[in-house]
């Protein structure tokens, strides 16, 4: 009697094991029948950073389309008004001139100084670790934009869409024009911030200043006046899309 | 002993029964991620997906509208008068520089990618973005004349950052592979690129492990205009003083 009992508890056991086992296949089936199958974290991270991106494109689509509607409206007075859009356009001009380069601005912001470190050399350093590079320049300034900064120079030299930042032996040339050291970039925009991104101590102008000794100084100024750019637009190679 | 063969039994069920649940955990880790919730929940941003698109597509459709309507103003007029018609030359030439328009001519696309990447996990172009900083600013030097980073125009203040393993530029966020398009002299723009020793060239000798380069002339470099409008809340326009 109990040899019989053991074995129906065994034979019980595996019925239920089997049909658990049984119950999983088919789940596992059913799953890859769906119209989505498998979706793997991958997708979803990837469809997400695309509807953030949509997000961020239809935003400025409707600002854009705000401004439009109110140049509209500027022509009309204007046609109605003044029979001719011709102040309109050139006070178009003249913001988009502010914005690309080609007017004088002024406004709060700051002025940095970047300057080659003044101490000794460490018995592993060479002589190169203790001078500016150009990348040092371009990162700071990359720094200053994140920051929110609007316009910029470097010793004098708007920097536009096609400013280049090029190194040129122990001085760097920036729109043709060449500097050595200490360079002084002016900025406008949040004085605080733009100050925060020189000083704070996660900056990389921080770790110029503590690994290297560079000289990086940022000033706050009520009254920063930056000229503009001194060259021309050359457009040779490229010409605008019609209809667009 | 019977009872010795029913454990026997037990236990070779219960190790069969083991290795399928290994299995199971082992493929769902190998492939990254994913869940059984998971089918819904990229229907549903797949579909905010497509809401999105279709709202960017009437918004583009109006935009073009508008666009049209402002240009019959500025042309009506330009027949008649010259210093209109100068006007008008000067606004597109701006308006290009700004980036408000769309523009072709020959260059170069440069494209750069990670080797490992996984999305949302930080990587290695991530964490060395000033490459990207570096790139633009030698095709500045060899004179190119307008560039943009996975159809960002770069303009005077585009700025590039990390932030949440993910960089933003314009404000905007990017996905991998990043596309640099330049237009400009294809022959200068690829030899300043690939310059001995240069920063491509260190790219491919010292960082090929973590990321790789093509670079490509082009006969024609179409670069999208940026919607973004710019508008300085703190600089301010001044008379020249020269």
């Amino acid at each position: 009697m109990e040899k019989k009992n053991s074995r129906l508890r065994v034979s019980a056991l595996i019925l239920v094991i089997f049909s658990i086992l049984g119950f999983g296949f088919t789940l596992q089936f059913k799953h890859s029948k769906e119209d989505f199958g498998f979706v793997s974290l991958n997708t979803i991270n990837d469809l997400n950073k695309s509807v953030s991106i949509e997000k961020e494109e239809v935003k400025n689509l409707q600002e854009l389309i705000k401004q439009k509607k109110n140049n509209l409206i500027q022509y009309e007075t204007a046609i109605h008004q003044e029979g001719s859009i011709k102040e309109v356009i050139k006070g178009e001009i003249q913001s988009l001139q502010v914005i690309t380069g080609f007017y004088d601005v002024e406004g709060p912001g700051v002025i940095v100084k970047i300057g080659d470190s003044q101490r000794e050399l460490y018995e592993w350093e060479e002589p190169l670790d203790l001078v500016v590079h150009d990348n040092d320049v371009l990162t700071i300034l990359n720094d200053l934009k994140s920051a929110g900064a609007e316009v910029l120079s470097i010793n004098g030299q708007r920097i536009i869409s096609t400013s280049e930042i090029k190194c040129a032996g122990p001085t760097i040339t920036v729109n043709g024009y060449t500097y050595g050291q200490p360079y002084i970039i002016k900025a406008i925009g949040d004085p605080v911030t733009l100050d925060a991104a020189i000083k704070s101590p996660s900056s990389y102008s921080a770790a110029l200043r503590e690994l290297y000794g560079l000289v990086v100084e940022s000033q706050v100024n009520p009254r920063v006046r930056i000229s503009k750019y001194q060259g021309n637009i050359k457009m040779n190679y490229l010409t605008p899309r019609e209809g667009e | 002993m019977k009872d010795i063969k029913g454990r026997v039994a037990f236990g070779s069920i219960c190790a069969l029964f083991g290795l399928i649940l290994a299995v199971q955990i082992k493929t769902v880790n190998v492939t990254p991620g994913g869940s059984i919730l998971s089918p819904q929940r990229a229907q549903r941003v797949a579909n905010e997906l497509k809401l999105l698109r279709s709202e960017k597509e009437r918004l583009n459709q109006e935009l073009s509208e508008l666009e049209s309507r402002l240009k019959e103003y500025e042309f009506s007029e330009a027949d008649e008068n010259l210093l209109i018609k100068n006007l008008n030359n000067d606004l597109q030439k701006f308006q290009i520089m700004a980036g408000y328009r769309s523009i072709e001519g020959p260059g170069i696309s440069v494209t750069l990618e990670d080797v490992v990447y996984e999305p949302g996990e930080p990587s290695y172009l991530m964490y060395n973005y000033e490459i990207i900083l570096q790139l633009i600013n030698i095709l500045n030097a060899a004179g190119a004349e307008a560039i943009s980073i996975n159809d960002q125009r770069y303009v005077a203040n585009t700025e590039i950052y990390l932030s949440s393993n993910t960089i933003f530029i314009n404000g905007v966020p990017t996905v991998q592979p990043y596309t640099i398009k330049a237009i400009g002299d294809p022959e200068a723009l690829e030899a300043a690129l690939n310059m001995r020793f240069g920063r491509l060239d260190q790219l491919r000798n010292y960082e090929s492990d973590y990321a790789k380069a093509t670079v490509k002339k082009e006969n024609q470099v179409i670069i999208s205009r940026n919607t973004k409008v710019t508008n300085f809340k703190f600089a301010k326009p001044i008379e020249s003083t020269q």
